[in-house]
């Protein structure tokens, strides 16, 4: 396999002929979309652990 | 037959505790893949003599749809082992799938329609392939709400796991829509029963995005049934020594 | 495996043949109804409904392609191999419009056999080339490389 970059500049590769306003914001929104899909499990799962700690250390504390 | 392994795979804890093993390395994999193919396929691969460079969306457009689907048969199979077992994890990933199912869904979609503007020359049009699609994203959108629209949470996972069974029979329509009908969208590019009607230089980096795709599916679904799994067992022994540790 | 899960299992095994029958089925009924397009075979044997909008799709003949001066109208003819159907375009045409390539003409058929269309599509296959080679190609059917 002998690839080679197919444009000449950075503008070219951001225009891409004309075709860039579709390509590039094909890329970009499928970026939001699954990074979303990576972050929110993330999130939910820490500040879950965070409540869970925060609720057993309380009743901890009480010791009843 | 033994059961055992099945039964051991099936419990929460196992899985927690194995996918916490696997996932730093498999999200560092999936990384690189992604972005090697990204940059092979938006910068190096040539551009299609016909489409020009309108046809790099195949990059996302593909591997998007190729995990709706297989996604799709993922959450049907996790939720027929969930009715037949009786397993609440199989359950638990049935359901986490449903909404990651609905994004990729859409991603397919809205790429599909992204291509088709300069393509096609028009955004959406109502052919089998993309008509069917659509129904894909409604039975995802059924699943996931059928799930959360029950006051007990089991009742609402053997419905949305029968919706889901039944859904199924629009997989191969999809698949075969583009052979079935005279459509606008094109037949399949990569076939099982013989080469991609593609040139090497643009099918690699496809087959990465490919790759790369279904990796970061097992990942995203992994994440989704940790956090799934935390909150319905928060009150069980093992989880509280996880948070306390 | 144990009674009550292989009567589960039959069940779902149930299910999804009846819900396969019943896509099946809806299939079956639908069969032509599902096309997106009509070709000119069709529309020659009178096989569509008169008056009505519709799609006709098949190859843009070579040289049938007429642009009329001052107005954006365009005609050419569309062929399936058997059967051409004249077509009238007024309306910007998709970059990928060209002689010899698929496209599919929305419209009303007029009793003169015309097709006035309100759009027109562009339909391209699932063959993906990269430029270079297909001037290699074209090189090399112009040199006979391929007529043996």
């Amino acid at each position: 396999m002998s690839m080679t970059f197919q444009f000449d500049n950075f503008a070219q590769l951001i225009f891409m002929d004309g075709h860039g306003v579709f390509v590039w914001s094909s890329v970009l929104l499928t970026s939001f979309l699954l990074l979303s899909l990576v972050l929110n499990p993330i999130l939910k799962r820490r500040k879950l652990l965070k409540k869970l700690k925060i609720e057993l250390m309380g009743s901890d504390n009480a010791s009843y | 037959m033994q059961w055992t392994w099945f039964h051991k795979f099936a419990s929460p804890k196992w899985f927690y505790q194995i996918t916490g093993k696997i996932l730093p390395f498999l999200a560092w994999l999936t990384f690189f893949l992604l972005v090697i193919g990204l940059v092979l396929g938006l910068g190096y691969a040539p551009a299609d003599a016909k489409q020009g460079n309108s046809f790099r969306i195949i990059y996302i457009h593909v591997p998007s749809n190729f995990l709706a689907l297989a996604g799709y048969f993922l959450m049907a199979i996790a939720g027929a082992i969930g009715l037949i077992w009786r397993i609440k994890l199989a359950f638990w990933v049935m359901k986490c799938a449903a909404p990651i199912g609905i994004v990729f869904t859409l991603v397919g979609l809205l790429t599909g329609s992204l291509w088709g503007k300069p393509t096609w020359g028009s955004f959406w049009v109502w052919d089998a392939r993309g008509t069917s699609m659509l129904i894909l994203l409604f039975l995802y959108v059924g699943v996931y709400s059928l799930g959360r629209s029950f006051h007990s949470a089991n009742s609402g996972e053997k419905a949305s796991a029968f919706l889901a069974i039944v859904g199924t029979v629009n997989i191969p329509i999809i698949y075969k829509s583009v052979d079935w009908w005279f459509t606008l969208h094109q037949r399949a590019t990569i076939k099982f029963t013989s080469a991609p009607s593609m040139h090497p230089d643009m099918f690699y980096p496809l087959l990465i995005m490919i790759v790369g795709f279904y990796l970061l599916y097992a990942v995203v679904l992994m994440l989704a049934v940790r956090a799934e799994i935390l909150v319905r067992e928060r009150k069980t022994n093992w989880v509280r020594t996880l948070v306390l540790k | 495996m144990h009674p009550i899960r292989k009567q589960r299992l039959q069940i779902i095994l149930l299910v999804l043949l009846f819900a396969t029958l019943a896509a099946g089925l809806i299939i079956y009924v639908l069969g032509q109804n599902a096309n997106f397009f009509y070709t000119p075979s069709q529309i020659k044997n009178d096989e569509y409904r008169k008056g009505s909008t519709l799609r006709v799709g098949g190859m843009v003949v070579e040289d049938s392609i007429k642009r009329f001066d001052e107005t954006l109208a365009v005609e050419f003819t569309l062929t399936d191999g058997n059967a051409f159907i004249a077509v009238v375009f007024d309306g910007i045409l998709p970059d990928l419009f060209a002689e010899n390539e698929a496209a599919i003409a929305t419209g009303v058929i007029k009793d003169s056999g015309e097709l006035i269309a309100s759009q027109v599509l562009a339909k391209h296959d699932e063959n993906y080339t990269p430029p270079e080679l297909i001037e290699t190609m074209d090189y090399l059917k112009s040199t006979n490389y391929k007529n043996k």
